[in-house]
């Protein structure tokens, strides 16, 4: 029995992680399988997608490196110059997604998914599924690692809408007037995560409620944008084909 | 428009029925792969970084005291194992196997104990409060019990000691107030307490416990009389080992730190009374401090055994010996002479007792000096004092004890950490004055013979107290170079020659005695679920996943509502 309660332990263990995995990485298997993804085979899109996240992030984090050097700042401080040039590198997120949609040639609906469901996997595998293999499976238990596993669903959300925002900026046909309104967005989520962790010690809220909030701002951000899109698509007479979730 | 409408639900519900919801297993981990591939080697400096940079996990770390653990004439003793990974539970847990069972000491009983340990309980960790001066008497006597009865046997549970520190008594009061699904009343307060209960996991990685050196030492030296020939001499002794629960936690104050810094000032007032010019006293004195007096005076039984065998060099330190004297514990009220039969008038023990009882009435006439006489009980392989090791091989000797019976609890306490001062100087006063009468010979008997500078210094003997008191000196831990055994020596070396330390190795084939080592670990705390949270999270992943679905399914539906309300709007 002893050989049984060891091999059930261990388990137990690797239970808790596939709960974790399973939560963060089906919606995207979900979303793929469901959507126009799977028709038109693209895979290969969504990695080379997922490359050129992983290019993007070097970039930053050799910026970040070369201009603005880390210092010890005490806990519940906010260091605003570094969070300001933290949130300011971040703009090249949207380089990046602005790359892999114009580099696709294709129908607009296509180009969204790829971009936002391939950076998002990408950010996946790589800023969360070593955590939660390393975390999850440990004795210790802690409820930061569905917490990790929530956040790639959201950051799901969240990526594609801002693809569906920079694919409207660069439709030439979209109105002088809602530009603006798009930038901003634009703006607004791709500092998402820096205004939050600046909101969240600033307010003391519990990484719960950072949460509840990031889940707010996508899909506040997500109604707009999916306004616009179907503006978008009336004024294109384009809407021929099923369109998905943001 | 129409046409196209309808064409747009007729390739909505094509996609449907194309796609299917979950991709085949062998699908999920080609891409799994195949991402793997791609990103790992790259990407794996920058996500080793991340994960290494410092992410607290709430484990709470702490050192604990293994109990005792040897093997006497074969026989083993304390706890045998130091196995413990195990989840922790209340003092008043009734499934105690393969778990931990976090006490307090307040809530150690014998019968619990007992109840634990029959049960086959997986560990017990008992936390000692931090100050023991706050425990009353009859707590310590209690707790000296609860002592004996857990030594008296050996088993396979594993007994810790530890602190109380803030984060385990949280973790203490959190596993007693704790909910678990034995006590919840409906089933719905079951699910809750699942999710909301916090269980803990003690774990230690610590090898098995292995056979460790053992070693007994002893320290003996001589004060020498001037003259040519043989002279007479005497013996002091004292054991100067401890003993705990646990040989991290023995302070032995009393028993026998008294005794010992007793010796060490009687043996700088003698020195000084030898070294005056006059009278030198004729009689040699043998000092002698042995290592083992908690176990059964081992130490001074195989050095007294190695010197009276007659061909050995070292046996002409015993022939001419009159008396032995063994100290132990004198630093409480009450000064006891126990003999193992009453000494008889002209025989050296009777001289020596009339000598103490005048520098008693001398120097402290309220101090009484009882002769305490108890035959040695050959049938019993334990000695009850240090002087019946003597007596056995017919020497004479006694042992000067507040004590009153060798069973008292406080000669075996692991909370033997405080002694009455005034009775230590006092008690030391009259065996120094007594000592120094015997070996003078004097016609006088109303002179004091120590005085002047030759008086005891009670800063001197607090002092000795409190180092011994917080030096390591569990026998079983002892090294040669342990800081106990190089101050002992160093002073014996300041005030009296021929320092001799020696080492008695146990046997390596069927010793006497065995020591083991892992007296001391690190414990990790670690937060648990039930297992069957994640169960009830897996049913909730599940549902999510699913309301997942059919949103993403629904989307296609809720978009061209929304796109065919806006072109009505617009047209």
């Amino acid at each position: 029995t002893l050989l049984y309660t060891i091999k059930f332990e261990l388990a137990m263990t690797l239970f808790h992680f596939g709960n974790c995995l399973a939560l963060a990485y089906f919606p995207y298997l979900i979303v793929y399988k469901n959507s126009i993804l799977s028709e038109y085979s693209s895979f290969w899109p969504c990695v080379k997608a997922g490359g050129i996240y992983i290019l993007t992030q070097l970039c930053k984090m050799v910026i970040l490196a070369t201009f603005f050097p880390t210092y010890e700042v005490p806990l519940g401080k906010i260091d605003l110059h570094g969070e300001l040039m933290k949130g300011a590198v971040e703009l090249f997120d949207l380089i990046g997604l602005f790359l892999i949609i114009s580099q696709q040639i294709g129908r607009g609906d296509l180009k969204i998914l790829v971009a936002g469901v391939g950076w998002s996997m990408a950010e996946l595998l790589s800023m969360r599924l070593l955590p939660l293999w390393v975390g999850a499976r440990g004795i210790e238990f802690s409820w930061k690692y569905i917490q990790l596993s929530l956040e790639a669903n959201i950051s799901l959300a969240h990526h594609i809408v801002m693809a569906m925002l920079i694919w409207l900026y660069t439709r030439n046909n979209v109105e002088k007037s809602v530009l603006p309104l798009i930038v901003s967005l634009l703006l607004l989520s791709s500092s998402k995560q820096t205004l939050l962790e600046l909101v969240g010690t600033l307010f003391h809220i519990s990484s719960l409620g950072i949460l509840g909030l990031s889940v707010l701002l996508t899909v506040l951000v997500s109604l707009i944008a999916t306004h616009l899109y179907v503006s978008l698509c009336i004024q294109d007479n384009s809407w021929g084909n099923p369109k998905y979730k943001m | 428009q129409h046409y196209f409408i309808q064409s747009n639900l007729s390739s909505i519900t094509d996609s449907e029925s194309s796609s299917y919801f979950l991709p085949t297993k062998r699908g999920m981990l080609e891409t799994l792969s195949d991402f793997s591939r791609f990103l790992g080697s790259f990407w794996g400096v920058f996500t080793i970084l991340a994960v290494c940079a410092p992410a607290a996990l709430a484990v709470h770390e702490f050192t604990a005291y293994r109990m005792n653990q040897y093997t006497h004439g074969g026989i083993d003793y304390g706890c045998k194992s130091n196995m413990i990974n195990y989840e922790a539970r209340p003092a008043d847990a009734n499934i105690v196997t393969r778990r931990v069972v976090l006490l307090s000491m307040g809530e150690v009983s014998v019968d619990r104990m007992r109840e634990l340990i029959s049960n086959k309980a997986g560990s017990v960790l008992i936390a000692l409060p931090n100050n023991s001066t706050t425990l009353t008497q009859e707590e310590v006597d209690q707790w000296s019990e609860v002592e004996q009865a857990l030594m008296e046997q050996s088993t396979d549970t594993s007994v810790y000691f530890t602190y109380q520190d803030p984060e385990l008594m949280d973790i203490y009061n959190e596993v007693r107030t704790g909910l678990n699904s034995d006590h919840a009343a409906t089933a719905a307060a079951a699910l809750g307490n699942v999710f909301q209960s916090n269980g803990y996991q003690i774990v230690t990685y610590g090898a098995a416990p292995l056979p460790a050196k053992s070693s007994f030492y002893t320290i003996q030296s001589k004060l020498m009389s001037q003259s040519r020939e043989a002279s007479p001499s005497i013996a002091i002794v004292a054991h100067f080992d401890s003993y705990g629960i646990s040989p991290h936690l023995a302070t032995s104050s009393n028993s026998n730190g008294s005794g010992v810094s007793a010796l060490l000032e009687i043996a700088r007032l003698l020195s000084k009374l030898y070294n005056k010019s006059g009278n030198v006293p004729k009689y040699d004195i043998i000092f002698l401090l042995a290592g083992g007096g908690k176990l059964n005076y081992l130490a001074s039984k195989t050095w007294l055994e190695k010197r009276l065998q007659s061909d050995s060099p070292e046996s002409a330190i015993l022939n001419e010996v009159e008396f032995v004297l063994c100290l132990d514990s004198i630093g409480k009220d009450g000064l006891h002479f126990h003999v193992s039969k009453q000494p008889k008038e002209g025989t050296a023990g009777f001289k020596l007792l009339s000598a103490f009882e005048e520098a008693a009435a001398l120097l402290y006439p309220e101090i009484p000096i009882q002769t305490v006489p108890k035959k040695v009980n050959l049938g019993n392989p334990l000695f009850a004092w240090h002087h019946e090791i003597f007596t056995v091989k017919r020497l004479s000797a006694a042992t000067m004890s507040n004590y009153a019976t060798h069973t008292s609890p406080g000669r075996l306490s692991t909370f033997d950490t405080a002694i009455q001062r005034d009775k230590l100087f006092a008690h030391t006063h009259i065996i120094a004055e007594g000592l120094a009468r015997y070996v003078s010979e004097l016609s006088d008997s109303s002179a004091i013979i120590l005085n002047d500078n030759m008086l005891p210094n009670k800063d001197i003997l607090s002092r000795t107290v409190d180092f011994l008191s917080s030096t390591q000196r569990a026998a079983t831990l002892l090294q040669r170079d342990s800081p106990v055994l190089l101050s002992l020596e160093q002073v014996l070396s300041k005030y009296t020659s021929e320092v001799i330390v020696s080492e008695l190795k146990a046997a390596k084939r069927d010793p006497e005695f065995q020591f083991y080592d892992q007296t001391e670990t690190k414990l990790f705390a670690y937060n648990v679920k039930p297992a069957v949270f994640d169960l009830f999270l897996a049913i909730a992943v599940i549902a999510y996943l699913a309301t997942f679905y059919l949103t993403v399914k629904s989307v296609p539906r809720a978009l061209t509502a929304l796109y065919q309300a806006k072109k009505l709007k617009s047209s």
